[in-house]
């Protein structure tokens, strides 16, 4: 039975959680609340007995029903929405029932203890009866509803989130895809093992590129993906390109979004190594300042260059949204612009999430 | 009479991969090689080569600047573009191209391309120089950038 998956539909919240009883609670005494104020004026005499009164019994009820509830999801859990929330309402007024029955007995037994004569039966009983469960099919009714509205509109936020992660999933320029293809074609004539390494490193971008959203990895994976990514550009540019690799200091089991770091890597020799002449160095160094990793890469930038090659921003806000959706407002991308000078650092939560 | 190309790209290994390509092709002879602008532009002056095969994007002076550099020339060379991804198409067609290969070139389109440039003679080409321009045949254009 346990194994059985739940209906992407179905809406109750799972009663057997502390959180869910709470909640339970704190309805049982509003509509207490709500119930007590309807018969009475504001605090006349009357009023805490009755208020203390109709919470103990709706306590009784909803507690009666939060625990029906929670043994019985899994089976509610199969069934649609519509057969579900009959089923829960049913339930709710065989709770209330029975707890009217059994504080009516109650009342009873006290009575004859305390030698005072039977209320007069059936008419009584039977209307305390209707009316708990009028005001139980009422309230659970509402209570239902809310439950259903609050779902779907967690659900729609969640594929909207989703949605989201999807289309910023990184993508891997495809000027860098060509060249590195035309790289290799050239490579596999002189230096076949120059080649084969070149065509691994790439199937590892790739991979990661491909890797389904939200996942995962640590640190570590990251640096050695952003690592393959230099190797294949090393041996396009040559010598024009050095990367200064500082940092042994950054927990490397932090866990980050699959490509955050290779994208401005690539950024970094896009638009800055490139188009200079003698290339130049890239440093990433990585340190971490409590319980964040900070990364920081730095590129040298052609003064001269009057315009900047397009796609500039891109993927850097691509890198903060996945960061933000990962780490909603603890993770934050500074860029420093100098005229010929350009840094990027990263500063995210190095928590290791169970 | 053997067809001299000049290959023109800032990568060592894009250079090497062309270069193979154009010496085993029957009837065209290298010329030389470049790495960049400045450098096609002095020894296209000095080798007098009939095709340039020049890669687009290259740092200092890029692949557009010589085309137009080139187009002033007393007896220009065919220029033919050599690109990694169709996103100067348009500018290329502008410089008044006689080609355009997409990286990794295949050999077969290379071989096409060359065969295209040998055709015309000198005249028109000086021509395209002034500013007249030819009849337009082929266009691709890509107005997206990645």
């Amino acid at each position: 039975m346990s194994t059985r998956r739940e209906r992407p539909d179905f809406y109750l919240p799972d009663f057997c959680r502390a959180q869910s009883v709470l909640a339970v609670v704190l309805i049982a005494e509003l509509v207490a609340m709500l119930l007590t104020l309807a018969r009475h004026d504001f605090f006349p005499e009357q009023f805490w007995p009755d208020l203390a009164q109709t919470s103990m019994f709706l306590l009784w009820a909803a507690l009666g029903t939060a625990a029906a509830l929670c043994m019985l999801r899994g089976q509610l859990s199969q069934l649609d929405v519509a057969k579900g929330s009959i089923v829960a309402l049913v339930l709710m007024l065989v709770v209330t029932a029975l707890v009217t029955e059994g504080s009516w007995q109650f009342t009873e037994m006290m009575n004859r203890r305390l030698g005072m004569p039977p209320a007069s039966f059936d008419l009584e009983h039977l209307k305390e009866l209707g009316r708990n469960l009028a005001v139980c099919a009422i309230a659970g009714g509402l209570a239902l509803r809310y439950f259903y509205v609050t779902h779907q509109w967690r659900s729609n936020v969640e594929a909207e989130a989703q949605a989201r992660v999807r289309a910023l999933q990184a993508r891997i320029r495809p000027h860098f895809l060509f060249n590195s293809m035309n790289t290799i074609a050239s490579l596999t004539r002189s230096n076949p093992r120059g080649a084969e390494q070149a065509i691994a490193d790439l199937s590892d971008l790739f991979r990661a590129s491909l890797r389904e959203h939200r996942e995962r990895i640590p640190l570590a994976h990251e640096i050695e993906i952003a690592r393959a990514y230099e190797r294949v550009e090393r041996l396009r540019l040559g010598d024009r390109l050095k990367v200064d690799w500082q940092v042994d200091a950054l927990p490397m089991d932090a866990q980050v979004p699959a490509l955050i770091l290779q994208p401005l890597l690539e950024n970094a020799v896009y638009h800055g190594i490139e188009p200079l002449k003698p290339g130049g160095t890239i440093r990433v160094t990585g340190r971490q300042d409590g319980k964040h990793a900070v990364i920081t890469i730095g590129n040298p930038v052609e003064p001269k260059l009057v315009a900047r090659r397009p796609g500039h921003r891109i993927g850097l806000d691509n890198v903060r949204q996945r960061l933000e959706l990962m780490f909603p407002g603890e993770a934050t991308v500074e860029v420093i612009e100098a005229p010929e000078h350009f840094l990027v650092t990263l500063r995210f939560p190095a928590g290791v999430p169970a | 009479m053997k067809l001299r190309v000049l290959v023109v790209d800032d990568e060592p290994l894009a250079r090497e991969r062309l270069s193979h390509l154009v010496e085993e092709l029957p009837d065209v002879e290298l010329a030389g090689v470049a790495s960049g602008g400045e450098e096609a532009l002095l020894l296209a002056g000095r080798l007098k080569p009939e095709v340039i095969l020049l890669d687009i994007r290259m740092p200092g002076m890029d692949g557009l600047e010589a085309a137009h550099h080139l187009a002033r020339m007393p007896e220009p060379p065919a220029v033919i573009f050599t690109t990694a991804f169709e996103q100067h198409a348009l500018e290329a067609f502008d410089a008044q191209a006689a080609g355009y290969l997409m990286k990794p070139v295949r050999a077969e389109k290379l071989q096409e391309a060359l065969a295209r440039a040998r055709r015309p003679t000198r005249a028109p080409l000086t021509r395209i120089a002034e500013g007249t321009g030819g009849p337009r045949t082929r266009i691709a254009v890509r107005v997206r950038d990645e």
